[in-house]
């Protein structure tokens, strides 16, 4: 019930080629940049607005945006907005025919990998793409150690989780009972259920765990200094 | 003694009411009448007065007294009228001539005497007196002295009727004289409310003469003696040539005239007043005089042209955001095929240098590409036409009538930045051909740019200068010149190019746009720095040739 971490980096290490979105309001200027991106290699999916776009089936596959600012409705900035809520955000690229100063700072801001003018040139628009799908691969990595971790620590009761934080902090099992006023078997016995219900086998692999979890982490009892 | 001095109180009274007391007392007395009348009238005779004597007393009742009116023999009357003689009955009550009387009848009348009132043979009145208790009271004794009396009394009642018709007449003009006073007050009372201002140029002896308010208005002292100098003097330095044009204008078509101008207050203010004057002219068509009513306008002109400058700011705003809303769609329109060109042809490239080309796929792109290529011509095409908002149309133009009226347009302008604009152009110039409203918008922007080169300088140099020469090559050269900074030599080499501006809130449009104009009407522009201070800029435009026209 707890999807496996190793089995979900082989997923990924399937050849599947990344699907690149691209909304644009001009139907001419959407099959020219979408043959070029197919000669460079990529799937292409076109939308002709942005409530087209919006509307699709999700897609497991991973890909990128490349968006038109200026189209009639909701323009690319609205687009990426609310791409920017879904759960597996796609990374974006904005394409403007007359772009400012404030609104590509804007875009930019809004965690846009490149703002290109149009028209553009092939290759700029490759590297673009390129860039974005690293950023979205390593991004969708993140978000997915997180979601493990999380889940993993989940499992965990708030006394385990108050020793999980003391083994971190590098507490040998007798202060971590003196802090908590317990034995050091009882200390022992939560250490080995932190263990298992993360999945580790030593206090190094937690300690690489706990920058995943961030905010989740509980706060735990500092070792009191008279007893050293 | 007593006669010559009844005489005499009769010929010295002038007063009709009592000359007319005086002559029947003395008429009465004189003859020892009980009773007497006088009748005035020379068509239909009226009693005038009626004297009666109670206990050796005369008493006179005048006509406008009456309770009723006096009873008299009406046919004895009548006889006098008819004959112009006096007549005297010794005694009524015996037959005679007037028995049938009916006054005589009913009353017992004994002695009566009526003798009529002549003056140069004209019958003015008669005289009545009767006598009830005597018998032959009236001899032909007494009856010489009242005929003397009565011709002095003639002489003197027509003329106090006479002077009291002047008199009346008199009083009618000086009623109708207070009438007019009392208007003329009424309209001194409105014309202050109004702050109206009346004033009068007598031109004979060279004086104005002016209700107190408008001495308040021109800013002159109450007992301050004005001539027209003095009174023009006042109007503003600018103002002042197109005011006595009017009023030259004016007097040559004998019309009335109405101006707008300044007056320069001694304190140093400025108030904006408006005239409406006429002048009146004697038998020989020349002016005597011209007559005004000035009201001031300042806060009405005050609040015009804060209007005004509010919808230039307006008009320069909307052109603004035309422009740059304009430069969006173009880039947008522009860009969108060029893009789609350009990666459509990348992607024929690639596809060319594999070994077996999708053919169908370079077809469908090619296809794509030409569409585009003809769509961007059409967005330029449309650009243009949008740009364009009307026709070129050439006519002659008077560069006079064309500089001063952007003069006038800028009128406003020019106060807003306490600039004044000096006019130069030469006697005799050739009428040049172009359109108007261009030609209008080149010089309102050159004039404009030398305005606000200018706005950083003292109150003394801001000054702009058209002057309009004959160009022997071409026709006509208008050279615009201001007294500001001048140009860089950087900017002097790049000043007609589009997008370049050396003002702080500019859009360099201005000066390309006036290019783009002045080389359709086949003239040219140049930009020069003055030798000691601030820049010029010069346009030519070619002299209307009538029959080149005629011809071509």
């Amino acid at each position: 019930m707890i999807p496996d971490i190793a089995s979900d980096h082989g997923r990924l290490r399937q050849p599947v080629v990344p699907i690149i979105y691209l909304v644009d309001d001009d139907e001419s200027f959407l099959r020219a940049l979408s043959r070029r991106l197919r000669v460079g290699g990529y799937q292409v999916e076109c939308f002709n607005s942005a409530e087209e776009f919006l509307a699709r089936p999700r897609s497991e596959v991973s890909g990128c945006a490349v968006l038109d600012l200026q189209m009639p409705g909701p323009g690319g900035l609205e687009l990426q907005e609310a791409l920017a809520q879904a759960d597996e955000p796609l990374p974006v690229i904005f394409l403007t025919a007359h772009g400012d100063v404030p609104t590509s700072v804007r875009a930019m801001k809004g965690g846009a990998v490149d703002f290109l003018r149009k028209p553009v040139r092939g290759e700029d628009l490759l590297d673009a793409v390129r860039l974005a799908l690293i950023r979205g691969s390593a991004e969708r990595e993140k978000r997915r150690k997180k979601r493990h971790w999380g889940a993993r620590y989940e499992r965990l009761s708030p006394r385990e989780r108050e020793v999980f934080v003391l083994i971190v902090r590098g507490l040998p099992n007798k202060q971590i009972a003196d802090v908590l006023s317990v034995s050091q078997r009882t200390v022992k016995a939560h250490r080995s259920q932190v263990m298992h219900k993360m999945g580790v086998q030593s206090s190094a692999e937690l300690g690489r765990a706990v920058e995943w979890l961030g905010d989740v982490l509980v706060d735990a009892p500092s070792p009191k200094p008279s007893t050293g | 003694m007593a006669v010559i001095k009844a005489l005499q109180a009769v010929s010295r009274e002038i007063d009709l009411e009592k000359l007319i007391g005086t002559v029947m007392m003395i008429a009465v007395e004189w003859a020892g009448a009980e009773r007497g009348l006088l009748f005035l009238g020379r068509l239909k005779p009226t009693v005038a007065a009626e004297a009666v004597t109670r206990d050796d007393k005369v008493q006179v009742t005048l006509e406008q007294s009456f309770v009723s009116t006096p009873q008299f023999p009406e046919s004895i009357l009548r006889y006098v009228i008819r004959t112009r003689e006096s007549l005297i009955l010794a005694d009524a009550s015996t037959k005679n001539s007037f028995s049938e009387d009916e006054y005589l009848r009913s009353l017992k009348a004994r002695s009566i005497l009526c003798l009529p009132l002549m003056k140069q043979g004209l019958l003015i009145g008669e005289i009545y007196l009767e006598n009830n208790q005597v018998a032959g009271a009236f001899n032909r004794d007494r009856l010489i002295v009242l005929e003397l009396l009565a011709s002095q009394a003639a002489i003197s009642l027509e003329n106090a009727r006479l002077y009291s018709e002047i008199w009346e007449e008199n009083s009618e003009r000086i009623k109708a004289e207070e009438a007019l006073r009392a208007s003329e007050e009424r309209m001194n009372l409105a014309a202050e409310a109004a702050n109206l201002g009346m004033w009068v140029w007598e031109i004979a002896n060279d004086d104005v003469w002016t209700t107190p308010k408008c001495r308040v208005l021109f800013g002159f002292e109450p007992d301050e003696q004005i001539d027209f100098r003095r009174f023009v003097g006042r109007v503003h330095s600018e103002d002042r040539k197109p005011i006595l044009e009017a009023l030259r204008r004016s007097l040559h078509t004998k019309s009335g005239y109405d101006v707008e101008y300044r007056l320069a207050m001694p304190d140093g203010s400025t108030r904006w007043m408006s005239t409406r004057g006429h002048s009146t002219f004697d038998a020989d068509n020349k002016p005597v005089r011209v007559m005004g009513v000035s009201i001031d306008i300042t806060a009405a002109k005050v609040a015009q042209l804060e209007l005004l400058q509010q919808r230039d700011e307006l008009a320069h705003l909307s052109r603004l955001t035309t422009i740059g809303e304009l430069a969006t769609t173009l880039a947008h329109e522009l860009n969108q095929p060029i893009g789609a060109i350009h990666s459509n042809a990348e992607t024929a490239e690639i596809l060319l240098q594999k070994d077996s080309p999708d053919l169908e796929e370079i077809r469908a792109i090619v296809g794509d590409i030409r569409r585009d290529g003809w769509r961007t011509g059409e967005v330029i095409h449309r650009m243009r036409a949008l740009l364009r908002k009307r026709e070129f149309r050439a006519e002659p133009v008077d560069i006079k009538t064309l500089i001063e009226g952007v003069s006038d347009l800028l009128h406003g302008t020019l106060l807003s930045h306490k600039t004044r604009l000096r006019i130069d152009i030469a006697q005799t110039l050739p009428f040049v051909l172009g359109d108007p409203i261009q030609l209008q918008r080149v010089l309102l922007n050159v004039i404009l740019n030398a305005v606000e080169a200018m706005s950083d300088c003292t109150l003394e140099e801001r000054q702009v200068v058209v002057r309009a020469t004959a160009d022997t090559a071409l026709g006509v050269e208008v050279a615009v010149s201001d007294q500001g900074a001048g140009f860089s030599r950087w900017k002097l080499s790049r000043l007609f190019e589009p997008f370049l501006s050396t003002k702080k809130n500019g859009m360099g449009m201005g000066l390309a746009i006036c290019q783009t104009i002045i080389r359709a009407h086949g003239g040219q522009i140049t930009a020069e720095n003055n030798p000691l201070r601030g820049a010029t800029v010069r346009f030519t435009l070619r002299r209307c040739d009538p029959k080149r026209e005629e011809s071509a």
